[in-house]
């Protein structure tokens, strides 16, 4: 064989370096600040950390009310065990994220030998994983995705290697983790019972064995996995919070959806009803398909422009042949048939979940997809390796130099948009100038009786920033405890109060009148003469420059 | 039992029910504007062979967006003729194109895998399948294309070729359309190098062929070519990677990022320049396979009924196992490098899809999907019957809803308006709105007895995206005319005109005449089918 045992652990572990390396360099600087998802759970984190009840006051809950959005509990608890380590710090949110991210490397190689038994793929797999533009971006922005991943794929190839193995140990190993897996992800609660059935229908004549005393453990890992499972599909089923995060991100929730629904409005009865169920399957089939798109997975993925001309998908487009090349080269293998049963039955599978979502691409749901078809690369580059190995050393060389510099190219491309174009392009959606603004209002916190933050902003089109009392908290320092004393709703539209602080929609024709007031607004609350007149004591700008909020003194 | 029915003579009851389904309700869809226009076209051709603009037998003809070719045109012509000006003569000629094409994809299929029950099975899906009944209903170039296509194929995979009835198919594919000038070259050397596994240039007759056919497209190119604007044509409607101005001016606009963070210039320009567009092109150019263009609910209405693929969803399924079945064994990979060269043109198209080139290729889907059926089980392929059985029923049964959906694009509430605007227009000035909807004048000139053709735009010899303006009774409210009251301070009406102006034009008239007059001069108003208000008519105030 090419590679001894040394050298591949070797490689791995250079693997992991590198991966450590693009996953923390300047981690601090890039992204610009915490967007409102990570200033939410940070905060949550701190204060279940401190008080074993979150902003809101509830005790331990399963789900996080957070901004209404109900957030899986698992990324808090997990900030919140850093928090015990590290104290309070801006960077303990990354580091659950950034330890699995890191994590992903071995487990990759892990997951792609035992299912191919080829060294050579698991570290072509184990290298796309360490350089991948989704691992790095979603690593660093605190996702509990691939937490959700590094677990499914460590259960799944324990189980798989117990089914070349026959060690008992690794089948329970593999159940327990899968189980606990679920907790991490609302869709890894679809995708891991789905991959286990396929799984085992795969291998049905080993999981199925004549054998009572194996088969008599095939049902204990079963009974300790429904065990692991049952109080989350309890908690799932019964807890109110769930059933409104789960209709809130449903597919119903989708307004094209409603439109093509509502064309069958004036058929009656079962018609009505049969051709309503039709538009949701053909919604969802076509969402379906849609997330196949090449240039959505090796192009513009990731979004880190305004549909901008070109952008960074989460594989590079280097990636492509050879994932082509990958899958050409699976359907031709004689062998490994039940092997690429389950990689294609996990490609078809792992879609479902941004399929059924409210919106038309939500990569963050589907980066087990991703994550496959960074094996399916691997499979790709080991085709690749195989022709390239036979031609002459010079040519060789000029192959392998060829192939670093493409590589190299596309990451100081992702390089460049993840951090000089995406702060300008998506200063808004990551609520750049918010930890500004709390910064400088607690500054002015002695200056006044009252200061009014309008969290309404937007460069082009005006939103609700949803996160701004977490903000205005957590640099703030407060003390998780008193906020969830002092936090309430006010009377006026969209208010929020604690301590001295309303974060609420302004009205200029009565707030003028305000005394002893700090207003915080944006251009999309005050009139245009209105920001000629006033006292501006400053100004906070987006990332690109463009004026994002005021203060006004009254 | 199915399978049973599938005998030889099945394929005689699937073109039966082909054309049962094409004919039934055979006003639907309703015309979309590109559509009237062409109609009413084939109505001037069949009555003095002259189109739309009064030009003698042109060879090139005007459209929307780019340059029409013309048999779509002289096959309306002919069915006008045949059957006269109405919904029988502009849609029978293509309800019998679709229906042969039908029968020959059936031959075609039947031979390349040497089994009937496929080819039934095929012509069947083709027959029931949303958008070939949709396209074999409208004058529009597609149907054609496919049975050109089909039978190009046809005529390339024989032992024996006639050559001259090859290159005849040819003559007519490059009368159809652009995109077909722009690929049949490749097309048929593809076929050819195939057949001959690649010895092409020791086959006299093959290399005969080719040439033939490098010969006449050469022709044709120069013929196109010698068109004042078909460069613009080319450079606006197959080449906008390259001309569109926002896709520099988006590379500029990153590269600018970076050029205020400090980096290097040097490194902007390697990492954004106009090679970053290769990247463009072929990630665009990939996308053109996704199934999701076949199969997915993308389309709204102008080339298929809306939220309907093209093709029944649950033939996606022996689509896939074709494709998996083609890598697997090697064969027939000649059908996939033809639907890469079929999206050919995608590589300079952007932004946008240019979904005439997911429609031409459908012939060769429809192999694939043959294929796929032929490596499926029965229980898959009885599953798969059952299911596109079932949404077909859904699909014909919901023919009003659809009408509705497609308002958009094919709204029927023109008519009542295009027939009052005509009345009018006998005994008082007339306006009407140029944004009611797109090509008001065919609809106008296709559904009453009205003619706009003036003599003297007949001097535009090769019109590219020409709007055409009404007559003299007339006349058309654009977005800039300078709208004048007809009413004096006195409350005296200097004129009897009748306006029919779309929601843009009223805010104006009540601008003009006061809100306060308003009602007494708007007599009345037409809806969609959804109750939006499209146009109200106002009687008396203006005079233009």
């Amino acid at each position: 064989m090419l590679l001894n045992f040394k050298s591949h652990i070797l490689i791995i572990f250079f693997l992991t370096l590198l991966a450590l390396f693009l996953r923390v360099y300047k981690i601090d600087e890039y992204p610009v600040q915490l967007n409102h998802d990570e200033i939410t759970q940070i905060y949550d984190a701190v204060s279940i950390a401190e008080t074993g009840k979150d902003i809101y006051g509830n005790h331990l809950p399963f789900i996080f009310k957070s901004i209404n959005d109900y957030k899986p509990p698992y990324y808090t608890y997990a900030t919140s065990l850093v928090y015990f380590l590290f104290g309070d710090h801006e960077y303990i949110i990354k580091i659950p994220g950034l330890i699995f991210g890191i994590l992903a490397i071995p487990v990759v190689y892990f997951f792609t030998k035992v299912l191919f038994q080829n060294k050579l793929i698991a570290i072509m797999a184990a290298f796309f994983t360490s350089i991948a533009p989704f691992e790095i971006f979603y690593s660093r922005k605190s996702f509990e995705s691939g937490t959700g991943i590094v677990l499914t794929m460590l259960g799944l190839g324990f189980i798989l290697s117990y089914i070349q193995a026959r060690v008992k140990l690794r089948l329970f190993l593999g159940t327990i983790i899968l189980g606990l897996a679920m907790y991490v992800h609302f869709s890894q609660v679809v995708i891991i019972p789905l991959l286990l059935i396929v799984l085992i229908l795969i291998y049905r004549k080993k999981f199925l064995s004549k054998d009572k005393s194996i088969l008599a453990q095939h049902i204990l890992a079963a009974i300790i996995f429904i065990l692991i499972v049952l109080p989350l599909l309890i908690l799932i089923y019964f807890n109110s919070d769930t059933r409104v995060r789960s209709s809130d991100v449903f597919v119903t929730q989708d307004p094209n959806l409603t439109i093509q629904v509502e064309q069958y409005k004036d058929l009656n009865g079962l018609q009505k009803k049969l051709y309503e169920k039709k538009a949701f399957f053909d919604f969802v089939f076509t969402r379906y398909l849609t997330q196949l798109n090449p240039d959505y997975l090796f192009f513009n993925g990731l979004k880190f422009t305004n549909d901008r001309i070109i952008d960074i998908g989460p594989l590079y487009i280097f990636q492509l042949p050879l994932v082509l090349v990958g899958i050409i080269y699976l359907i031709r293998l004689k062998d490994f048939i039940k092997e690429k049963t389950f990689v294609f039955c996990w490609l078809f599978i792992s879609l479902i979940p941004s399929a059924l979502t409210f919106e038309a691409h939500s990569s963050h749901r589907i980066i087990i997809f991703f994550t496959m078809l960074n094996i399916v690369s691997g499979i790709g580059a080991y085709w690749l390796f195989k022709k390239i190995s036979i031609v002459k050393r010079a040519n060789l060389f000029m192959i392998l130099i060829l192939i670093g510099v493409i590589i190299i190219y596309n990451m100081i491309s992702l390089g460049h948009f993840y951090a000089i174009n995406y702060p300008y392009e998506k200063s808004q959606y990551i609520h750049y100038p918010f930890k500004q603004v709390a910064q400088f209002a607690w500054s002015e916190y002695n200056n006044y009786e009252q200061i009014v933050f309008d969290p309404l902003f937007g460069e082009t089109a005006p939103e609700v920033g949803t996160a701004a009392h977490y903000y205005l908290a957590y640099y703030g320092k407060y003390p998780p405890e008193k906020f969830q004393k002092e936090y309430r709703l006010g009377v006026k539209p969209r208010e929020v109060l604690f301590d001295k602080f309303s974060i609420r929609k302004i009205d200029w024709r009565e707030d003028q009148n305000l005394k002893n007031t700090l207003i915080i607004a944006s251009k999309w609350s005050l009139f245009e003469d209105t920001i000629e007149k006033v006292n501006i004591i400053k100004k906070f700008y987006f990332y690109n420059g463009e004026i994002a909020f005021y203060a006004i003194k009254l | 039992m199915f399978y049973r029915l599938l005998t030889e003579k099945s394929i005689l009851l699937i073109i039966i029910l082909a054309f049962i389904l094409r004919v039934w309700d055979i006003s639907f869809p309703f015309f979309s504007s590109d559509e009237v226009r062409v109609a009413l076209r084939g109505y001037y051709i069949a009555e003095n062979l002259t189109d739309e603009l009064g030009r003698k037998t042109p060879l090139i003809f005007n459209g929307s967006k780019d340059f029409e070719f013309p048999l779509t045109s002289y096959l309306t012509g002919l069915g006008v003729k045949l059957f006269g000006k109405n919904d029988y003569g502009t849609r029978i000629p293509f309800i019998v194109i679709g229906v042969i094409w039908i029968w020959l994809l059936y031959k075609v299929i039947k031979d390349l895998f040497k089994n009937n029950f496929i080819a039934s099975l095929v012509a069947f899906i083709v027959a029931i399948s949303p958008v070939t009944v949709f396209l074999s209903k409208v004058p529009n170039e597609f149907v054609i294309s496919w049975l050109l296509i089909t039978l190009l194929f046809f005529l390339l995979i024989k032992d024996n070729l006639n050559s001259l009835f090859v290159v005849f198919t040819i003559f007519l594919l490059y009368l159809t359309s652009k995109d077909l000038l722009i690929i049949t070259l490749f097309f048929v050397f593809i076929i050819l190098f195939f057949k001959t596994k690649g010895q092409i240039f020791n086959n006299k007759k093959k290399l005969t062929i080719f040439f033939a056919t490098l010969v006449s497209t050469f022709f044709c190119w120069i013929l196109f070519l010698s068109i004042p604007q078909a460069i613009r044509s080319l450079a606006e409607n197959n080449l906008s990677l390259i001309t569109n101005p926002d896709n520099q001016t988006n590379l500029n606009l990153l590269r600018g990022h970076g050029l205020k963070e400090g980096i290097n210039p040097n490194l902007e320009k390697l990492l954004f320049n106009k090679l970053s567009l290769l990247g463009v092109a072929v990630i665009n150019y990939l996308g053109y396979f996704n199934p999701l263009n076949f199969f997915g609910n993308i389309y709204d209405g102008s080339i298929n009924f809306s939220n309907f693929g093209l093709l029944p969803k649950a033939v996606i399924l022996p689509f896939v196992v074709g494709l998996y079945y083609i890598i697997k064994l090697k064969q027939h990979i000649v059908i996939l490098l033809i639907m890469a060269i079929f999206f050919l043109n995608a590589l300079f198209i952007f932004p946008g899809k240019a979904y005439g080139l997911i429609l031409n290729s459908l012939p060769f889907v429809l192999i694939i999907i043959g294929f796929g059926i032929k490596n499926s089980t029965k229980v898959v392929n009885t599953a798969v019957i059952f299911l596109i059985v079932l949404e077909s029923i859904l699909l014909f049964s919901s023919k009003g809803v659809e009408a509705k959906k497609a308002e958009k694009i094919r709204g029927s509430w023109v008519l009542p308006i295009v027939k009052d605007a005509e009345k009018t227009s006998k005994i008082e000035p007339t306006y009407v709105s140029d944004n009611l909807v797109n090509n008001f004048e065919s609809y106008l000139a296709w559904f009453t007895d009205y003619r706009y053709m003036d003599k003297k735009e007949s001097l535009i010899k090769y019109p590219y995206k020409y709007s055409t303006e009404l007559g003299k009774n007339i006349k058309y409210i654009h977005d800039d005319s300078l709208l004048t009251s007809c009413i004096l301070k006195s409350g005296e009406i200097i004129r009897n005109t009748t306006a029919y102006v779309s929601p843009r034009d009223y805010r104006k008239v009540a601008a003009l005449i006061g809100d306060k007059y308003l009602n007494q001069f708007q007599t009345g108003l037409y809806y969609d089918s959804f109750g939006n208000i499209k146009a109200y008519i106002v009687r008396n105030a203006l005079c233009y």
